[in-house]
């Protein structure tokens, strides 16, 4: 896969503040790139540098090979924005917004109605091309803001949170809709401060803090560089009389086992990934006689992983 | 494309059509009828008595001056005192006995004005147009004497630019000054121009796209014309054919005011998108205060209104007067020069503007 976006050591400081410190990644074309990092990582500036909305003081990035200092109107040529913020003029209707915004990027004429009810149905709002955004829902209103910025197909889409406060009817065809992009040939550049949505979407995510890359890589291969441990939980009642001693050797001894944990109610044991010892550790529990009211398996996710990488919540 | 989005964003808001229209053109019949009593619109203008003293020589110049005044008494334009003691006549001014007072030189007119504004205008325009015709007089004179005995120096011959029996009204008056003041309100919406941009973040959108910012700024500021344009015509429009107010008499003189309103709009408007351009939030608190105490102080509300020392440095005032002008005298010069300086305004706030907008950043 070849890059299409290559961003090389970028920096930007306002002030004494370094924002982003002397940042590099690549993007694949027709990849979903996920962009996560806490709150003032550098996130959004590095989003705002490479759609040109802001100048960097050092380093270079290329879209497609051009420039985006020195071939800047070619670069923006291939991009399409759709800003965190609702972009929208409250006096056009839905099809003029999109026809308006396309038209910025060299569509006339048919080319350019086609394109635009295109985007609309895309979006699935094909049925409100007369309605103005006031009237709409805020889910409708966040895709009519997609479809202004893909309604000129560029080839390199940048979606800043394309889902806050939508319905999970909307966010679900809004995720459907940028897999569609991406299945179409589309890249696209994505930030969100839902984990999950990251995680189904994206085909590899760049974590970034205070203005540096911590990891970059599949979802995969960002969990599996800070943790092999997953842990297995069961909910039970131990006797009094019991001999946890003893009921803790026998779960040490299974392969991959590398903690137990015990109290009244549970039973918590971490296992090295690669080691099925769930029914062998099941097994003893039988054993002893003891009852299974619940069990639960904690895999690493991407959530505990960028808790790991940064030691911040997302949000 | 981003100037027919101006139009059409300027024309569906309601906000802006009622200021733009509905309000100047009810100000019109509003202050015009119901402040006449207040205000007046001519009648000092037919009471003018100004002294005079006849000190040149020349023969042609003292037999030209007295016809004047003869003609000038006989029509009862004016009422004209010959003075002997020019002190005493400055004096008889300065106590507002008189309304000015003039010495018919050699080859010279002095006029020492009153203070009235209006008053004096009048004073000025009588006593140009009999300069302007005895110096066609003594050129004559001095080539073929014979000529003179055609000359005919009636007043009316050379004063009636001057309108003294035009049946002007206050209508007239708040025609051209609400005319100005929409041109001002103008520096509003131009503040909006990029202000609402900013605010409802589509900036970032034009920004992103594949247009170089000057191409950006002059759409946008090119797709305010239009409204500006068609606001002056409609406002001129009504205020004609539903309260019969007056403007300039002839087609020129007309196309000059016209002129004159769209230049002062353009440049409010410019001057509007720039500091919408530099105070991104709320930039209407600062204006607003300033426009509506630099109108009150020019008179724009009414004719009263006049604070010598400020009033007369009023921008507003300045160009209500320019238009007054061209409206009442038919005197253009004022209105040239402002024309001029607006122009240069017009010119240096562009310059200001794409610099500012190619250097402004993401609105977030």
């Amino acid at each position: 896969m070849r890059d299409l976006v290559s961003v090389n050591n970028i920096t930007k400081n306002y002030g004494d503040f370094c924002a982003v410190d002397s940042l590099s990644f690549s993007v694949g074309e027709g990849e979903i790139f996920g962009f996560l990092g806490p709150n003032g990582a550098g996130k959004s500036t590095t989003l705002s540098i490479i759609t040109t909305l802001i100048d960097f003081d050092k380093g270079k990035v290329a879209i497609d090979g051009f420039d985006i200092n020195k071939d800047r109107l070619e670069a923006k040529k291939l991009m399409g924005m759709v800003p965190q913020e609702i972009a929208l003029y409250k006096h056009l209707t839905a099809l003029d917004n999109v026809k308006f915004f396309a038209s910025l990027y060299g569509l006339k004429g048919d080319k350019l109605d086609k394109a635009a009810k295109e985007a609309l149905e895309f979006v699935g709002l094909s049925d409100r091309m007369k309605m103005k955004p006031k009237k709409m829902s805020g889910g409708m209103q966040r895709r009519l803001n997609i479809a202004c910025g893909i309604a000129h197909n560029p080839k390199l889409i940048v979606m800043d949170e394309p889902t806050v406060g939508v319905d999970a009817q909307s966010r679900e065809h809004i995720l459907n809709s940028i897999r569609i992009l991406r299945d179409r040939g589309a890249t696209v550049i994505y930030t969100s401060h839902y984990m999950q949505e990251v995680e189904e979407i994206c085909d590899r995510i760049a974590i970034i803090d205070r203005g540096k890359l911590v990891a970059i890589g599949t979802k995969d291969e960002l969990v599996s560089n800070v943790t092999d441990i997953h842990s297995f939980i069961i909910t039970t009642k131990f006797p009094v009389e019991f001999d946890k001693k003893e009921f803790e050797k026998k779960i040490a001894y299974l392969p991959g086992v590398k903690n137990i944990y015990l109290d009244e109610w549970v039973i918590k044991v971490d296992i090295q990934v690669g080691h099925n010892s769930v029914n062998k550790i099941l097994e003893v529990v039988i054993e002893g006689n003891l009852p299974i009211y619940n069990v639960v398996s904690e895999v690493p996710n991407l959530e505990t992983t960028f808790l790991t990488l940064t030691g911040h919540e997302l949000r | 494309m981003i100037i027919l989005n101006e139009i059409k964003a300027f024309f569906s808001d309601k906000v802006n059509l009622s200021f733009m229209f509905a309000f100047p053109i009810v100000l019109i019949f509003l202050l015009g009828n119901l402040l006449s009593t207040q205000d007046y619109a001519d009648a000092s203008i037919g009471e003018l008595r100004i002294g005079y003293m006849i000190k040149t020589t020349n023969q042609v110049e003292v037999t030209f001056a007295k016809e004047f005044i003869e003609s000038v008494s006989e029509e009862g334009t004016a009422i004209l005192k010959e003075m002997t003691d020019e002190r005493d006549a400055k004096l008889s001014v300065a106590n507002n006995e008189l309304e000015g007072f003039t010495i018919f030189g050699e080859d010279e007119i002095l006029i020492y004005e009153g203070k009235d504004q209006i008053k004096n205008r009048t004073i000025t325009a009588l006593f140009t147009g009999y300069s302007n015709l005895s110096k066609a007089v003594k050129v004559i004179a001095n080539s073929v004497p014979d000529k003179l005995n055609g000359i005919n120096t009636n007043v009316s011959s050379f004063v009636e630019e001057k309108e003294f029996n035009a049946n002007r009204s206050m209508l007239d008056y708040y025609g051209v000054s609400m005319i100005i003041m929409m041109a001002f309100i103008g520096s509003i919406i131009g503040a909006g121009t990029f202000g609402e941009e900013i605010r409802l973040r589509t900036v970032n959108r034009l920004i992103v796209a594949p247009v170089s910012r000057t191409k950006i700024f002059f759409q946008k500021v090119i797709g305010q014309i239009p409204s500006a344009i068609i606001e002056i015509v409609v406002v001129m429009f009504v205020s004609v054919a539903f309260f019969n107010v007056h403007y300039a008499k002839s087609l020129g003189d007309n196309l000059i005011l016209f002129t004159l309103f769209l230049l002062t709009s353009f440049t409010m408007l410019i001057i509007g998108v720039v500091i919408g351009l530099f105070i991104q939030t709320n930039p209407m608190l600062l204006i607003i205060p300033v426009l509506w105490v630099m109108m009150f102080l020019s008179g724009t509300f009414s004719k009263q209104i006049f604070i010598k020392g400020v009033s007369d440095r009023m921008p507003v005032y300045q160009l209500q007067q320019a238009a007054f002008d061209i409206t009442v005298f038919g005197r253009t010069n004022k209105a040239i020069t402002i024309i001029l300086i607006e122009i240069t305004i017009i010119i240096l706030m562009t310059i200001i503007g794409v610099i500012r907008f190619n250097k402004l950043k993401e609105a977030r």
